[in-house]
């Protein structure tokens, strides 16, 4: 059970962590977003850190995979345009 | 024919009413003759000429070329003496047996030969016959069971056409049945015809009023002396020419009059061809008009119109622009004739309700739910599973827009201009570099498109905030909840209308300039180049089009000129704001006296915190969608400024022959063309058939669904209720204004309701002082909803067949907070 939760709890961790850094290039460090994008992960990192020590790998892995689900979405969609795989349907 | 030395009949001759001899369009010309009209004159080969030449015909084998008759061939030169005695030249035309009925027209399918003289006119007539046998004319015949298989010729002379066009004596989209509908273009209407030029239309009621008038830019015409066949076919047209009307309204009410007298005549209505020559106004053909052709193509899949950009769609996209936006919309949609559409069976799986399938068309069409529709458990859960899939997806994005400064989007301007300067980018790698988000450290200003997409959160966000103040605050006016969630200044479609609230202003300070924009038969363009660059309103014109140049009417079209190629609909919405001097609203005091009602109306400090909190997030993604939508749009420019220049390399070289045919034409095709694997002559015909397919489906009304049957929302038999949905709430009396054109909307007093068809930025000037917005498509979020919350003008969308069942001038109660309308005096 703690690892399910440690998993759930480190996903929308990574989502602030890659937002977060994103927004650094977009915006500058003093946005809103980026306050309220810190505070959040904090708090997460906190509930996180309470989990037992045990089910930190599961941690890594939740990040993981949110780092190639948003990667591996954007790269995705680059690499299925560019090779003509995408859209293939004929429209008319 | 019992005497085989009448080979010809003149078009007066009583044997013309019969239209199993000599054809449809020589019995409707004969028709007119007798009625009176002016008809060119001209001669007919009857039927049996042409079985005396071609026995046995039938569509199954084309035969060989036959020789003519001595004596035909005597006729012939005969009546070409007779018709054009200084040598002029005489109009060969077909009139094939069975053309031009009720079941059929055959527009444009068999052979006209124009500029034809004594030497050619034999060739002309055989030329004509055989055109029975054409592959287009057979597919034609095939698909409608078109009867009787034989050919007539018309003789007739040749009218110098100045200018030339048709009338429907009623509108042949069945929108507007009480009024007539014209087409006008410079010289011989061939080109009209064809396809190639975009005609001004008319509309014209029975009392002779233009009730609608669209001048479009007519580029070219058909070339004068035909005859000349190394010559193009079309040639330009004087750019001072292009924009102006090619007849007056006076001329086409009497046109309309002619057209009107001939369906009473006949009993059926028309579409008569006509011209002009000098003053002298002839009719060239009149035949009924015939069932437009079906209007659903055939698809597999059920599909349903996606409202949100219905408003771009009020013409279908070129085939150019279809096959570019293909490659960047979401996999759950597809263009269907030219326009948008989602698909439903994909979209139903993700919807937390099990719906029948009107009700699944109303969801997709934006419309309510009845309110007994219940939430079904199994699709919630997988829903929430899709959504956290997307979150984990896509969140990050989500995040970037969501406090993303406003002058970080000029981000993408650079960008634009970025890709517009580099000569390697061709128009394809220039969309998707620009509208899909292809790296992704680049910084969230440059992603317009993701922005625009991310923005359309407020909707959820504004449905909340409403259910949140029905518990907490009933009595609250929605009008004023909408007056707090308005945009503000920051919004540049507002700022736009501010921009030709300053042109007006620099126009009116200048009285004679200010009286001739306003009269109706000036050269728009003309006025302002007689002014001089240093002119301050050629001063504001310039600085206004830097700012907002890239706009236009239908800005996803490819083919559509941007303002700064051509500023006439800017030069438009001046004489409209010039002829109304709509009052300028000051709704910043406004909104701040409205927020203030609502923490008088709440009674806990943190039911205030959560309204002002969710209030400001929906003003800053309502500003975020509009304002992003004016980036986006600058990335079509590109794409066209791009495939502009494609199409002067090959008009240069002779692989295309016309202005705009590259957007008939498919990207690949046109790389082929640039790469010399196709010529002009491969792609010729494929360019005519698409330019008449796509006139075809520009005059009809595009279907809401495909495969799926929707409901007509109507809440009264007799018509005097229609049903919408709020796009900004308030409750408004007044006279119904109907506007088809945003370029005339000068006679749009304070206090009307304007009723639209669709709207676009071109419209916005007309929502300040209107009292209330109609229109037949759209959504909450569409554009018109969006300007008209900024200007507190209660606005209902989505009413179906608003222009064509609220009467011009009728008196209306328009209550957009409850999305209905009534109809007081008609």
């Amino acid at each position: 059970m703690s690892a399910a939760i440690a998993l759930l709890l480190a996903m929308p961790l990574t989502v602030y962590v890659l937002a977060g850094i994103f927004l650094l290039k977009d915006n500058g460090a003093d946005s809103r977003s980026f306050r309220a994008l810190t505070f959040r992960a904090l708090l997460l990192a906190l509930l996180i850190y309470l989990t037992p020590a045990e089910d930190r790998a599961w941690i890594a892995l939740g990040a993981g995979i949110v780092v190639l689900l948003h990667l591996g979405a954007q790269y995705g969609l680059r690499y299925l345009i560019s090779s003509g795989r995408w859209p293939a349907e004929r429209n008319e | 024919m019992q005497d085989p030395g009448a080979w010809a009949a003149p078009l007066t001759d009583s044997i013309c009413a019969d239209a199993s001899l000599t054809g449809g369009k020589a019995a409707g010309l004969h028709q007119l003759l007798t009625a009176g009209l002016p008809v060119p004159p001209g001669y007919v080969l009857p039927l049996p000429v042409f079985e005396a030449h071609l026995p046995a015909a039938v569509p199954a084998h084309k035969p060989e070329r036959p020789a003519i008759n001595d004596d035909l061939r005597t006729t012939l030169a005969r009546i070409c003496q007779e018709l054009s005695p200084g040598g002029e030249a005489v109009v060969v035309r077909s009139s094939a047996i069975g053309e031009d009925s009720a079941q059929a027209s055959f527009a444009g399918q068999h052979a006209t030969y124009y500029y034809v003289d004594a030497e050619s006119i034999d060739k002309a007539v055989v030329d004509c016959w055989l055109s029975l046998w054409s592959e287009q004319a057979l597919d034609y015949r095939a698909e409608r069971d078109a009867g009787a298989f034989g050919m007539a010729v018309i003789i007739q002379r040749m009218v110098q056409a100045e200018r030339s066009g048709v009338c429907f004596s009623c509108d042949p989209t069945g929108k507007h049945p009480d009024q007539a509908v014209l087409e006008a273009t410079w010289g011989l209407g061939a080109a009209l015809v064809d396809g190639r030029v975009s005609p001004d239309r008319f509309h014209i009621d029975e009392s002779g009023r233009i009730t609608a008038r669209r001048i479009a830019r007519k580029r070219l015409k058909v070339a004068e002396d035909l005859r000349d066949r190394n010559g193009s076919r079309l040639e330009p047209i004087p750019l001072k020419q292009q924009t102006e009307p090619a007849v007056s309204d006076i001329e086409a009410a009497q046109l309309a009059t002619m057209a009107r007298q001939i369906a009473a005549d006949t009993g059926t209505a028309q579409d008569v061809e006509w011209a002009i020559d000098g003053d002298e106004v002839f009719l060239l053909q009149s035949r009924p008009i015939t069932g437009q052709p079906p209007v659903t193509p055939k698809v597999e899949g059920r599909w349903v119109l996606f409202k949100p950009t219905a408003e771009n769609f009020s013409e279908p996209m070129t085939p150019m622009t279809v096959d570019l936006l293909r490659r960047v919309v979401p996999p759950f949609g597809r263009f269907i004739g030219g326009r948008f559409y989602v698909n439903v069976d994909l979209l139903a799986r993700l919807l937390p309700w099990d719906l029948d399938d009107e009700s699944l068309a109303d969801v997709l069409l934006m419309r309510p739910l009845p309110e007994s529709t219940q939430l079904s458990p199994g699709r919630v859960a997988g829903l929430v599973a899709l959504l956290s899939g997307a979150y984990l997806t896509g969140g990050v994005g989500w995040h970037r827009t969501a406090n993303l400064d406003l002058s970080k989007l000029s981000a993408f301007e650079s960008r634009c201009r970025q890709v517009l300067d580099a000569g390697d980018i061709k128009a394809l790698p220039a969309l998707t570099q620009l509208v899909l988000n292809d790296h992704p450290f680049r910084p969230a200003g440059e992603f317009a498109v993701q922005a625009n997409i991310s923005s359309v959160r407020y909707f959820i966000l504004i449905e909340a905030l409403r259910r949140l103040l029905s518990r907490w605050a009933p009595d609250f006016d929605e009008t004023k909840l909408a007056l707090i969630c308005s945009g503000g200044a920051d919004m540049l479609s507002q700022q736009m209308v501010e921009g030709v609230r300053e042109l007006a202003a620099e126009a009116a300070a200048d009285s004679n300039f200010a009286e001739t924009l306003k009269r109706d038969d000036v050269d728009l363009q003309g006025a302002v180049l007689a002014l001089g660059e240093y002119h301050p309103f050629a001063i504001a014109l310039e600085r206004f089009m830097n700012r907002f140049g890239h706009r236009c009417v239908r800005e996803l079209e490819l083919m559509t000129p941007r303002w700064w190629e051509n500023n006439t609909t800017v030069l438009a919405m001046v004489r409209s704001f010039l002829a109304r001097e709509p009052e300028r609203t000051e709704p910043y005091g406004l909104r701040l006296a409205a927020e203030d009602e609502l923490h008088q109306a709440l009674k806990h400090r943190w039911q205030r915190r959560i309204a002002d909190y969710l209030a400001e997030r929906i003003r800053y993604y309502v500003t975020l969608r509009e304002n992003t939508r004016y980036y986006h749009t600058m990335a079509m420019d590109v794409v066209r400024q791009k495939l502009k220049a494609l199409e002067q390399t090959l008009l240069q070289t002779g692989r295309l022959r016309c202005e705009d045919d590259l957007f008939f034409l498919e990207y690949q095709e046109a790389m082929a063309l640039e790469l010399g694997q196709l010529e002009w002559q491969d792609v010729e015909e494929r360019i005519r058939e698409r330019r008449l397919h796509y006139q075809d489906r520009a005059l009809q009304t595009p279907p809401d669904t495909f495969n799926l049957e929707a409901r007509i929302p109507v809440l009264s038999d007799d018509g005097r209720m229609l049903m919408g949905d709020c796009a900004s709430p308030g409750v408004a009396t007044g006279r119904a204004r109907i506007i088809h054109d945003p370029t005339l909307a000068g006679d749009l007093k304070a206090g009307e309701i304007l009723v639209a068809p669709y709207t676009d930025p071109a419209w916005t000037p007309l929502f300040p002082g209107a009292a209330a917005i109609i229109v037949e498509v759209g959504s909450f979020l569409s554009h018109a909803g969006t300007v008209a919350r900024e200007y507190q003008v209660p606005c209902l969308v989505d009413v179906h067949g608003a222009t064509t069942r609220i009467s011009d001038g009728a008196e209306l109660r328009v209550n957009a907070s409850e999305g209905w309308v009534e109809v007081l005096t008609p």
